[in-house]
């Protein structure tokens, strides 16, 4: 009995080995699978039948759509709904200075894909002005749609390091890469195409800032006025970080936003683009955009505070209905047009 | 009450509940080794071995009982 | 929150079995409680305390009973015990079925073994634990706390006691390790895969084919095993990299013949229990009231499996058709075709091959047939999928194929490799074995990690199948 005391301590030497070899090869091999090449529109159609089939829309609007693009509009769901290219087109028509104009808007908040359009966007075109919807409210976190259609580099090499998402969106990569090599070989079994389905591009829904639409189960009516008191209740979901998310983002990194306005700024100074950013109005709340000083350094701020008290510009507490993205797509493009030179 | 006794009149009992006048009882066998002993053969069992020798089991007795040698100890403590 | 398929949790538990391996073997038991109560902790503390105060009841009654000098008092303290405990169970699932509380994690799971050990010390005195804090260990035992198994008091207690003063076992901890590969693999490549396909029939099941409708209907069953199974696996394959050699919850379920041997083979350590605390007991308390008694008996333990899993209309049906087939099993049995004795002559090969292929097939549907109100969320969703079975509601045109690429492939695939895990997974230990020289133990379990990495369906799959 008193010997086995002794020998209550442990000696391991072959079992950490096991588990570490198992791992190290699992580890390696799933390395190797993300190195796999793919098509990038295949990528982008990951997306497809999801919130976020914009995206795919947006790719093939970069891509397979010969127009132009002069003006180009990033940002959430907020101006996805509230801003209208055509509109603004008209805009620009009307103040003697014609341009096209794209809206690459996509649902969800997380400024990493906003980002990556806009660097997609200029693999093939040459916009102008770069219009950035922010708020006084911004994410945190990345977009949940950034592991589907990013590059593999850009999910591996981030611009901060240990970004919120980073693990969560790596840990998709292998399994991606998988689908997406087994897309390039056999693309019926995936159901991802391969070539340009024109059909398709012209049945995806391109303007959200009138009719009706379903979005994540609900039903949408922009032609609608919804009654103050209504907005009034609706509530704010305001999400409060936790300790680790504010420790990290004290010491590590800025946060999505930060990190990736940075890139948007960065990219578009680049690229010689001149840069609108504009404040989405939320109703009833009098917001300031987080880094005034900065954003006015890198471009032109519209702020649209007046907007607020409409409630007849609002669908709902944080979205325009029709009639407020007509006003702000008419501001966009007087903005716009006063930016750019004849 | 004697060890061979008891185990007599339990073979009298086993052979009238499984319906088996051939069956033979050894001290290992458990319900496994007997065709047809489910839950009511079970139960039967129990009653019969209550009615045969007179005495009453408790839920405590049964948990013990693993095979037929438990059960002719537990008779045998009963009938003193 | 840290789930038992998070790469975040198995970082923690690297650390913590580390610890484990390398602290003196008399702190161990006290270490193991901290692990668990740390990570209950995590969860919710208010219902640490509970489970605590749970705890120290069962503790004291235990205590109170061994130290009883009468068989009454015994008694009395037994019931104490077990109806507090019963009666924090029933509150909870009552609040949580009709007023929407939340659960306490694992109350079913702690206070099943918090009431075994209170029996076992009532049956039997010397089963009663002492010391505090190996006691503590037992209820809370974090590998087990989520979804069990449920293990008994006296074999976790011989095993802790055991852990304080040997080295741990190398080819223990590596079963574990290999169990925790498989069990992932089984819960996430096959039970949630099916679960997404599934999900997909259950938002339109009209609009579905009769056909499909009945695939899915058997998904029910293979699906319940493989999400189950896998987990009750990863559970074990933890406790056994902790030391703890846990119950098994499941042998080959899908070889039963009939009903009465698949509770034998499913959920096992529950059906055991219930077996051992709740149906003998109330089997010897009947036995005046011969076959009615014993089919009673069979009825309030069946309906007790069913509400077990929460106080609502669909798991007491679920119960009373397990209740029903039981019975007409055992009255099959009895009076219609009792099996062959030992003396009898063998029967032809294909005769008892057919019978048992017949059996098997015939056990699967009746499963199935209860799961369709086990897996349904409402009485309505459950009935009406039985209505459109039978015919009487009509069925739609999409097959399984239609809910997404590879969709029919996909099901087909994991249904037969659920059936075939279902049957004891025959062959794999020996294909295992056999491809060791050339491909050896780390660059199997390494292989089945990456396929793992690479095949589990994301949280991708609930944007998939949304509508836009």
């Amino acid at each position: 009995m008193d010997s086995s005391r002794e020998h209550a301590r442990v000696n391991l030497p072959r079992v950490p080995g096991t588990i570490l070899a198992s791992l190290a090869t699992a580890l390696g091999l799933a390395a190797l699978v993300c190195c796999l090449p793919d098509n990038p529109y295949q990528r982008f159609q990951l997306v497809d039948g999801t919130l976020f089939e914009p995206l795919r829309r947006g790719y093939e609007r970069i891509h397979f759509d010969p127009a132009p693009v002069d003006v180009a509009i990033i940002g959430p769901s907020k101006t996805l709904l509230g801003l209208s290219a055509a509109r603004v087109e008209q805009g620009l028509v009307r103040a003697g200075q014609p341009a096209h104009v794209a809206n690459f808007s996509v649902p969800a908040p997380g400024r990493n894909v906003e980002w990556l359009m806009l660097h997609e966007l200029y693999q093939a075109k040459t916009p102008k002005v770069v219009v950035v919807g922010v708020f006084d409210a911004p994410s945190f976190y990345g977009h949940p749609a950034f592991r589907f259609v990013a590059p593999a580099r850009d999910l591996v090499v981030q611009p901060a390091p240990l970004l919120h998402n980073y693990f969560k969106d790596l840990a998709y990569l292998p399994a991606r890469q998988m689908l997406l090599t087994l897309a390039r070989i056999a693309p019926g079994l995936t159901g991802l195409r391969v070539t340009f389905d024109p059909a398709a591009y012209a049945r995806t829904r391109a303007d959200f800032t009138s009719g009706r639409f379903v979005m994540e189960g609900k039903t949408i009516d922009m032609g609608l006025t919804v009654p103050s008191d209504i907005l009034a209740r609706q509530t704010i979901v305001e999400q409060k970080p936790t300790l680790v998310e504010r420790l990290t983002r004290r010491f590590l990194n800025r946060g999505d936003e930060q990190v990736y306005l940075d890139q948007i700024v960065r990219e578009a100074e680049a690229h010689h683009s001149r840069i609108l950013f504009v404040f989405m109005p939320v109703y009833h709340r009098q917001g300031t955009p987080a880094d005034r000083a900065w954003l006015t350094a890198h471009g032109t701020l519209l702020e649209n505070a007046d907007m607020a008290e409409h409630a007849d510009y609002f669908e709902n507490w944080e979205h325009l209905n029709h009639a407020g993205a007509v006003v702000l797509s008419d501001r966009v493009a007087r903005a716009v047009a006063q930016m750019t030179p004849r | 009450m004697t060890a061979d006794a008891i185990r007599q009149q339990l073979t009298e009992i086993f052979r009238e509940v499984f319906d088996d006048p051939a069956l033979d009882i050894s001290d290992a066998m458990t319900a496994q080794d007997v065709d047809g002993w489910d839950s009511l053969s079970h139960i039967n069992m129990i009653l019969g071995v209550e009615q045969g020798f007179g005495i009453k089991f408790s839920i405590k007795d049964v948990r013990a009982m693993h095979n037929v040698g438990d059960l002719i100890e537990a008779i045998a403590k009963k009938r003193g | 929150m840290l789930s038992f398929t998070s790469p975040l949790f198995f970082l923690a538990l690297a650390l913590a079995a580390v610890g484990l391996y390398t602290i003196p073997g008399r702190w161990r038991a006290a270490y193991g409680l901290l692990l668990s109560y740390g990570f209950y902790a995590m969860v919710s503390l208010k219902f640490l305390g509970l489970m605590v105060a749970a705890s120290l009841l069962a503790y004291a009654i235990g205590l109170g009973i061994a130290r009883a000098s009468d068989e009454r008092a015994k008694l009395r303290l037994m019931l104490l015990g077990i109806g507090g405990l019963l009666a924090g169970i029933v509150a909870f699932k009552a609040g949580g079925a009709w007023h929407g509380w939340l659960l306490p994690l694992g109350l079913s799971y702690y206070s099943f073994k918090l009431m075994s050990y209170v029996i076992e010390v009532y049956w039997d005195e010397d089963s009663v634990e002492r010391d505090l804090t190996l006691f503590l260990g037992y209820p809370a035992f974090f590998p087990q706390i989520i979804s069990g198994p449920i293990q008994r008091s006296a074999p976790y207690f011989a095993q802790m006691r055991a852990l304080a003063g040997r080295r741990l076992d190398e080819a223990q901890i590596e079963q574990g390790f290999g169990l925790i590969v498989t069990g992932l693999m089984l819960k996430l490549l096959i039970g949630d895969r099916l679960f997404t396909l599934i999900a997909a029939v259950d938002a339109a099941p009209g609009s579905f084919t009769r056909a499909g409708l009945l695939a899915t209907v058997a998904g029910y069953t293979l699906q319940l095993y493989a999400d189950f199974a896998g987990y009750t696996r990863i559970a074990l394959g933890i406790g056994k990299m902790l030391g703890i050699d846990g119950p098994p919850n499941f042998n080959a379920p899908f070889l039963a013949t009939n009903i009465q041997e698949m509770w034998r083979r499913w959920h096992m350590s529950l059906t055991t229990w219930l077996t051992d605390y709740l149906f003998i007991p109330l089997t010897m308390t009947l036995r005046g009231f011969g076959l009615a008694g014993l089919l009673l008996c069979i009825l309030i333990n069946m309906v007790l499996i069913g509400v077990w899993h929460g106080f609502t209309l669909n798991y007491l049906i679920f119960g009373v058709m397990h209740a029903v087939y039981f019975s007409l099993t055992l009255l099959w049995f009895r009076y219609v075709a009792p099996p062959r004795g030992r003396k009898a002559p063998p029967e032809p090969r294909l005769q008892r091959l057919a019978k048992t292929g017949l059996g098997m097939l015939l056990t699967f549907a009746l499963m199935s047939s209860t799961q369709i109100f086990f897996h349904s969320g409402t009485f309505a969703q459950a009935w009406g999928i039985v209505r459109q079975i039978l015919g009487v509601l009509p069925s739609g045109t999409r097959a399984i194929g239609e809910i997404a690429p590879g969709a029919s492939a996909t099901f087909a695939a994991c249904a037969l490799i659920a059936a075939w895990a279902g049957c004891g997974a025959p062959g794999a230990s020996g294909l295992s074995a056999r491809i060791a020289p050339l491909v050896p133990r780390w660059l199997q379990y390494g292989i089945g990690l990456f396929l793992l990495a690479i095949l589990t369906p994301d949280s991708a799959g609930s944007f998939v199948y949304g509508q836009f």
